[in-house]
């Protein structure tokens, strides 16, 4: 157990102690508060004359990321930052601590339209397990290049795929509607058909044998499938591998079965097991009419499966978040406009000129991280609007590099000096931070229940002189002796 | 900018700084003219809750007074009847922060591209005093800035000291020749123009600083590397004459050098993703006793970040704000004039609600040879 004691305690929630302290028993807090008692034996730190507060969080870094995340390409949602992740740089997390910061909010970017998951990560020591938290947050409108050439091109494309994915969850709603109709009746001819071979004898297997040949043969001279309007990738040779492994298992309860299988679309999409819908679709014009009428109901068409819009499927269904980057108020006014049509848990980030728009902001009640630069004016006064309005905002650095991270406090005193309270500042890169990662349970506050990832400084958060003692982060001390 | 009569409200209301006035206003600061040559203005009093004079003596209780722009006491018991009383018991009075290598306010390119050697060129010939720049400088508390020329030519012309006043480019140049400005750096030697190689450059530059500019003074010279510093501090007469580096990242690997040269140094700007290297090196060059300035080209919120990263990588709040204020006024040879908070000295003043290398402080007041020339705003 450890208590570090008599320090001026913020919460990073608001609540500021004087004298203070904090206890903290296998990396978590235990109690915080003037009026904590330490029990005996526990460890005591001695934070008379300094600050205590949670460690910095900075909701859009580049730290740790390999810059090859950031290259540039087409939509591809199904991306994860967790692969890009280079664990060993070990200098990086140094310096972060000894200005403070113990997490960061990682996502990748350039990607176009939409990009892949994010993740937040502790600043840990060494080279451990550093993910909190990943693959809650997809990337939309990263590619700023892409927007700057053209931003009318760019905000029409991107409606084009959500419109397109819209249609998609559609026409897989559809299909799955129809299957099951259709399993209905082969079910009631089997049934049928069984009642009638039933005065035959050994009916049932013939009749089997005899669904199973014709399978073969509409195969054979089954016209190709249709190519998507988009002409998306669609692996034949595997469809044809199938289709063989099905020849040599015709069994029409297995088959049924399979095709319920299909039916559960997991993360990232699965790969199209088969394309028999499309098939037999084919060759329904090609003049077995009448067998289907003997035989039974038309077979429905089966979708392509597309693994982005499988993801962005769950963006719109709100199983996944989604964070846009923007770049001055026409661009958060076009996003807005955006989720008004498609319902996105949205998040803005970036964010110049959202002062001029906090209404709007507001009115969306959609969460900002806002981007602070100490030398740009322009966004300094933003934070402080964006509090007047209550709106949710977190504070970032400019995410230019990964070095800038360390100097994410400097980011949180420019917004004090646009009008923003210290204390608002200070829970604008810790609890609030974390709360719009997603991961306020472990940490952000010092609170009983979290982390215990602490930092004791000489001086207050943001004050010039102020010099980072001692962090530690799971109540093991990583920065000062 | 304006002056308004009823000054009652400010932005933060928590703040406690009040700046009353007793007397009307005589005339709109710029109206007046606010500059170097004309000096006059207002009866000011200033009481700060801390004053940073700058000097190794601290200020005394009571107030800052100024008349005809200048600085007359310190520690004044009473106003004088008549003055303008700011009272600022939260803020922090300092002296005006200085930039000493900037292109604020040039209206033209700062280098002659067609010749190496420029030494008869004046930065202050390409001044626009008009330009909004001045004003931005002035509401973040710089009052006096270096419009040099660039690292374009070996020798580019001469340094000039401008207020931040804005107005008539005559009122507010304080010293139209100031440092020679040489640079050393590849930049200096294109292939488009003799010499292309520095093994042609130093041969001429070290005749003409041997010859015609013997007695040119002070030296402002772009060296970056090790070996450039090297060539730096080995010009002719540069200890003497007075030795500024600018920019020289990698001094560290010879501080002792640059110590025995008595150069000072500039550093900067720096920016949140400057390696830790440089940042240290403020430090490190104060270490060695090497005086240091800071520059943000002209971006008062670049300045105090330069100072403030360096403070965070160890340098001590005493030199960091010389290196905002006393040092580059040494540089620009007006130490007699501003960078201290002294009797005698001009008027170039700052109240900020905070310290003044804390981000997160604004600047309340800023005084210009007397005139305010940027009070806060209530919106």
């Amino acid at each position: 157990m450890l208590a570090i004691q008599g320090g001026t305690v913020h919460s990073g929630g608001g609540d500021v102690w004087e004298n203070a302290t904090v206890l903290i028993k296998k990396g978590k807090i235990l109690a915080v508060g003037a009026d904590v008692e330490v029990p005996e034996g526990a460890k005591v730190m001695d934070a008379s004359g300094r600050h205590v507060f949670p460690g910095l969080i900075d909701a859009d870094s580049r730290l740790l990321v390999d810059p090859s995340a950031y290259g540039t390409g087409g939509t591809s949602v199904t991306l994860d930052i967790v692969d890009a992740l280079d664990a060993y740089r070990l200098r990086v997390v140094e310096d972060a601590w000894a200005q403070g910061v113990t997490a960061v909010g990682v996502a990748p970017q350039g990607g176009g339209m939409f990009h892949g998951t994010e993740a937040v990560l502790k600043l840990r020591a060494g080279a451990a397990e550093r993910v909190l938290a990943s693959g809650g947050r997809i990337q939309m409108l990263t590619d700023s290049s892409a927007r700057a050439t053209s931003r009318l091109k760019g905000l029409r494309s991107l409606e084009k795929e959500l419109k397109a994915t819209s249609e998609y969850i559609d026409s897989w709603d559809e299909y799955e509607e129809k299957l099951e109709e259709y399993t209905k009746e082969l079910e009631k001819l089997r049934k049928k058909e069984e009642a009638a071979e039933g005065e035959e004898d050994g009916g049932d297997k013939k009749g089997k044998k005899g669904r199973g040949d014709k399978d073969k043969k509409d195969k054979k001279d089954g016209e190709p499938p249709k190519p998507d309007e988009k002409g998306e990738e669609e692996k034949e040779e595997k469809d044809e591998e199938e289709e063989k492994e099905e020849d040599k298992s015709p069994s029409f309860f297995q088959r049924v079965a399979d095709e319920f299988a299909d039916r559960r679309p997991a993360r990232g999409g699965p790969p199209p097991k088969k394309d028999e819908g499309d098939k037999k679709d084919g060759d329904k014009k090609d003049g077995d009419k009448k067998e289907e009428e003997e035989k039974g109901p038309e077979k429905p068409k089966k979708p392509q499966r597309n693994a982005n819009r499988d993801v962005l499927r769950k963006a719109l269904e709100g199983d996944l978040a989604v964070r846009a980057r923007v770049h001055g108020a026409a661009d958060i006014l076009n996003i807005l406009a955006i989720q008004e049509n498609y319902p996105l848990r949205l998040t803005l980030s970036g964010c110049a000129e959202a002062h001029r728009v906090a209404d709007e902001i507001k009115e969306a009640g959609v969460p900002v991280i806002l981007t602070v630069s100490p030398t740009d004016p322009e966004n300094r006064e933003a934070a402080a609007v964006l509090a007047e309005h209550g709106i949710d905002f977190a504070l970032s650095t400019p995410g230019g590099s990964a070095a800038e991270t360390r100097f994410l406090s400097m980011c949180a005193a420019a917004a004090v000096a646009g009008g923003l309270s210290k204390e608002d500042a200070l829970a604008a890169v810790t609890s609030r931070a974390a709360a719009i990662l997603g991961v306020s349970d472990r940490i952000g506050s010092l609170a009983p229940g979290k982390d215990a990832d602490v930092v004791i400084a000489s001086g207050a958060p943001f004050a010039a002189s102020a010099k980072v003692e001692r962090v530690l982060v799971d109540g093991e001390v990583v920065y000062g002796e | 900018m304006s002056m308004k009569p009823a000054l009652s409200r400010w932005r933060k209301p928590a703040l406690m700084f009040a700046l009353l006035l007793v007397v009307p206003l005589v005339a709109s600061p710029l109206a007046a003219g606010g500059g170097s040559k004309k000096l006059g203005g207002p009866v000011i009093a200033i009481r700060a809750g801390t004053v940073l004079t700058g000097t190794s003596a601290d200020a005394p209780d009571g107030y800052v007074v100024i008349r005809n722009g200048r600085i007359e006491g310190l520690g004044v018991a009473e106003a004088p009847d008549g003055a303008w009383i700011v009272d600022a018991p939260d803020g922090t009075l300092c002296p005006g922060l200085i930039d000493p290598v900037t292109s604020l306010g040039a209206a033209d390119d700062l280098s002659e591209p067609a010749r190496a050697l420029t030494p008869r060129a004046r930065a202050s010939e390409s001044l626009h005093a008009e330009h909004s720049g001045f004003r931005k400088a002035a509401e973040g508390g710089v009052t006096l800035v270096g419009l040099s020329p660039t690292s374009d030519n070996l020798i580019g012309g001469r340094v000039s000291a401008v207020h931040t006043s804005g107005g008539d480019a005559r009122a507010s140049t304080a010293l139209a020749s100031g440092p020679l400005r040489l640079s050393l750096t590849r930049q200096a030697f294109p292939y488009a123009r003799t010499p292309t190689s520095r093994m042609g450059a130093l041969p001429m530059l070290h005749e003409s600083l041997a010859g015609d500019l013997k007695d040119a003074g002070a030296l402002l010279v772009e060296a970056n590397s090790a070996d450039e510093i090297r060539l730096a501090i080995g010009l002719p007469d540069a200890p003497t004459r007075g030795l500024t580096l600018l920019r020289p990242y990698d001094a560290d690997e010879l501080l002792d050098i640059v110590r025995d040269s008595g150069a000072t140094a500039v550093l900067g700007p720096y920016g949140l993703s400057t390696s830790t290297r440089r940042l240290r090196l403020a430090k490190a060059l104060r270490d060695h006793n090497v005086e240091i300035a800071f520059t943000g080209s002209g971006n008062p919120r670049a300045l105090r970040l330069a100072a403030a990263l360096a403070m965070r990588e160890g340098l001590s709040e005493k030199d960091a704000i010389a290196a905002v204020t006393s040092v580059p006024a040494r540089i620009l040879g007006l130490q007699d004039q501003v960078g201290l908070l002294q009797p005698g000295k001009r008027a170039d003043l700052v109240v900020f609600d905070g310290h003044p290398l804390d981000l997160s402080s604004s600047v309340q007041l800023c005084l210009v040879g007397g005139f305010p020339v940027h009070v806060a705003d209530d919106e």
